[in-house]
């Protein structure tokens, strides 16, 4: 479903991303991990565009995108929940919702979602009403995520959902990432704590210093020591 | 050209590009919002902010039947053209965030334009008024397409800029035939003869504004500009063309502090340069900031405040010396850095919660 070819990104001259090759397959949630500073945000930044590859291709559903804007790539079916939430946050829960429905057409599939949002996170179905920006950060997360849900994604980018969150949180939240899963919806996560990542993706990643250092499926990477020494801790 | 300005130059260009190809989705729903836009007005008279409107409102009507004095009548006219101005500025930079401090800019263009085409095609006032606003909105058009990259200070300073450079234009010597150099234009006809007219001529339009700008930002596209404000990347990672609404936001404004120039014009017969300049942009940032910034309603409040009671209040003092008269702004430029620092919800906000709360209570809320 994406595929992101010999993708190189710089910050001014500075190297983020070199030569990452990269697929997601339908239905599948693979996770990409790393330490802070790895270049995993812009990883997901560069594909839905909020950043601009230096080189190489990313395509989705054997298209090209990378030279699509922002806007565009989003209403390809390609959500993206950024690092630290970034809510609208003078607006209520509802609102953000239905701002996450933008490019959704169809009133129908609109209340589905949302219903099935209020499911996994009852917590925001209380808060409807209430100000974003007053929801505690777990709350937020929960909203981010849901707003992203909202636009009905073929591919859902998830960046450090457990970022700055308590552990009781931090497990609410992947337990919902695995009803996403269950749902179909393919999902490529970002995340730092490889422990919470390595239990509910398939494939994984490990990008250090802006390179994919390590891949295979979680039974491969389980097995290899440094895994085992430097990301679970074992 | 380095790849980062390539890539925004040409993300500017494509944006506007789409823009052309077709009322956006959200405009042309905007009707279908009308019975819902009716009843939340009902509400909304009987909010604090509401009634307060409503009050400056009808005691500016009930004026008129009790003295013609023409002093009074050009405060409060001041007042009914300053608040429209301080609402279109309020759209642009309250609901949408970009913070323009060259406002004045559609100001001078709406008034010129009103007036040139009163003097020289000798069309009626409110036609004049209608193609300087659009004037207006043109000029937004040209503002809005380099400066909507620049973000924050820098869009700030890129507006104010654009202030600059045309007030020197129509100060110049060299354009005097065409532009009018420091005389502008001036000996406009009236409206009527019968002060009242142009009176009550300027506070329909003035109401009409309000009830559009509300209508604009209670809507689905209020809610956009509100998004792109509170987080324009997410507002793009949410598939909305930020480039193409940020210029609405653009045009919007500009087509009413357009409207707000033409009337200046009717009102004082003669258009100067000085129209250009950063203080009236100021102006409209003091009446937003004192009425509540993000509630449009908010201006009625603020420059019936700055017009009617700051300025007259200071006024006797200019007996005293000139430098009185320019108390109002003093004071208006202090309340501004007081605010800035410490109430950025503006400042009448928390100031008037507890009348709000008594308010409240008398309804038996
Ligand atoms: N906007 C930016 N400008 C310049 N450098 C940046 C920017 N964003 C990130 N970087 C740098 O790029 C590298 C990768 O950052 P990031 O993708 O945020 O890493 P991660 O998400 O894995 O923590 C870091 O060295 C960071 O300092
Ligand atoms: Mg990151």
């Amino acid at each position: 479903m994406l595929e992101i070819r010999k993708i190189y990104h710089y910050y001014d001259k500075a190297k983020a991303l070199e030569e990452i090759n990269l697929t997601v397959e339908e239905g599948s949630l693979d996770a990409v991990i790393g330490p802070n500073g790895a270049g995993k945000s812009t990883l997901l930044r560069v594909i839905s565009r909020l950043e601009e590859p230096d080189r190489g291709k990313v395509m989705f559903m054997g298209e090209r995108i990378d030279e699509l804007e922002a806007y565009q790539i989003a209403r390809k079916g390609i959500a993206h929940c950024p690092e630290r939430r970034k809510l609208f946050y003078d607006m209520s829960v509802l609102e953000n919702l239905e701002m996450g429905a933008y490019s959704l057409k169809d009133k129908k599939k609109f209340h589905e979602l949302l219903n099935f949002i209020f499911e996994i996170f009852p917590r925001l179905k209380e808060r409807k009403k209430q100000r974003s920006g007053t929801l505690s950060g777990g709350e937020q997360q929960m909203l981010a995520i849901g707003r992203a849900l909202m636009a009905n994604p073929k591919l859902l980018l998830m960046d450090e959902p457990s970022l700055g969150l308590a552990p009781k949180v931090k497990t609410k939240i992947f337990e919902a990432i695995e009803k996403i899963k269950h749902e179909g919806t393919t999902t490529l996560l970002v995340e730092q704590d490889a422990v919470l990542a390595m239990a509910v993706a398939e494939n994984i990643y490990v990008l250090e210093e802006g390179k994919i250092e390590i891949r295979g499926t979680k039974e491969e990477l389980e097995r290899e020591p440094r895994i085992k020494k430097v990301y679970l801790g074992i | 050209m380095p790849k980062k300005i390539r890539s925004k130059v040409s993300n500017t260009v494509s944006g506007t590009k789409n823009f052309f190809l077709g009322i956006p989705r959200a405009t042309r729903n905007l009707y279908k919002e009308i019975p819902h836009q009716v009843k939340s007005f009902k509400e909304w008279i009987f909010t604090f902010r509401g009634s307060l409107t409503i009050l400056c409102l009808i005691g500016t009507i009930l004026v008129p039947l009790i003295t013609m004095d023409d002093y009074i009548m050009t405060i409060l006219i001041s007042f009914l053209v300053f608040s429209i101005f301080a609402a279109s500025w309020d759209l642009l930079a309250g609901y949408t965030g970009q913070v323009s401090f060259g406002h004045s800019v559609f100001f001078g263009i709406g008034a010129y334009v009103a007036a040139a085409f009163v003097k020289m095609a000798g069309l009626p006032w409110f036609f004049s008024m209608i193609i300087g606003a659009v004037a207006a909105i043109l000029v937004g058009l040209i503002i809005g397409i380099p400066c909507l990259r620049l973000k924050g200070p820098y869009l700030a300073l890129g507006t104010q800029a654009f202030s600059l450079i045309l007030f020197n234009l129509f100060m110049s010597g060299e354009l005097k035939d065409i532009l009018g150099s420091t005389e502008g234009i001036s000996a406009l006809p009236a409206m009527s003869e019968a002060h009242i007219v142009t009176f009550f001529f300027i506070l329909i339009i003035m109401v009409i504004s309000f009830i559009i700008l509300t209508i604009i930002v209670k809507s689905n596209i209020g809610t956009i500009f509100k998004a792109i404000r509170d987080d324009e990347t997410a507002a793009d990672a949410s598939g909305i063309n930020t480039t193409k609404y940020k210029l609405i936001a653009f045009m919007i404004s500009g087509f009413f502090a357009g409207i707000a120039g033409g009337l200046f014009a009717l009102n004082s017969r003669a258009v100067n340069p000085s129209v250009f300049l950063a203080l009236y942009s100021f102006y409209a940032i003091v009446m937003v900031a004192l009425g509540g910034i993000a509630t449009i309603s908010g201006s009625v409040v603020g420059a019936f405040i700055y017009w009617v009671i700051l300025t007259e209040l200071f006024k006797p003092m200019g007996a005293l010396g000139t430098i009185f008269l320019y108390f109002p702004t003093l004071i208006s430029a202090l309340i501004l850095i007081i605010m800035i620092r410490f109430a950025d919800q503006g400042i009448l906000k928390p100031a008037l919660e507890h009348i709000r709360e008594f308010y409240d209570f008398l309804l038996g809320r």
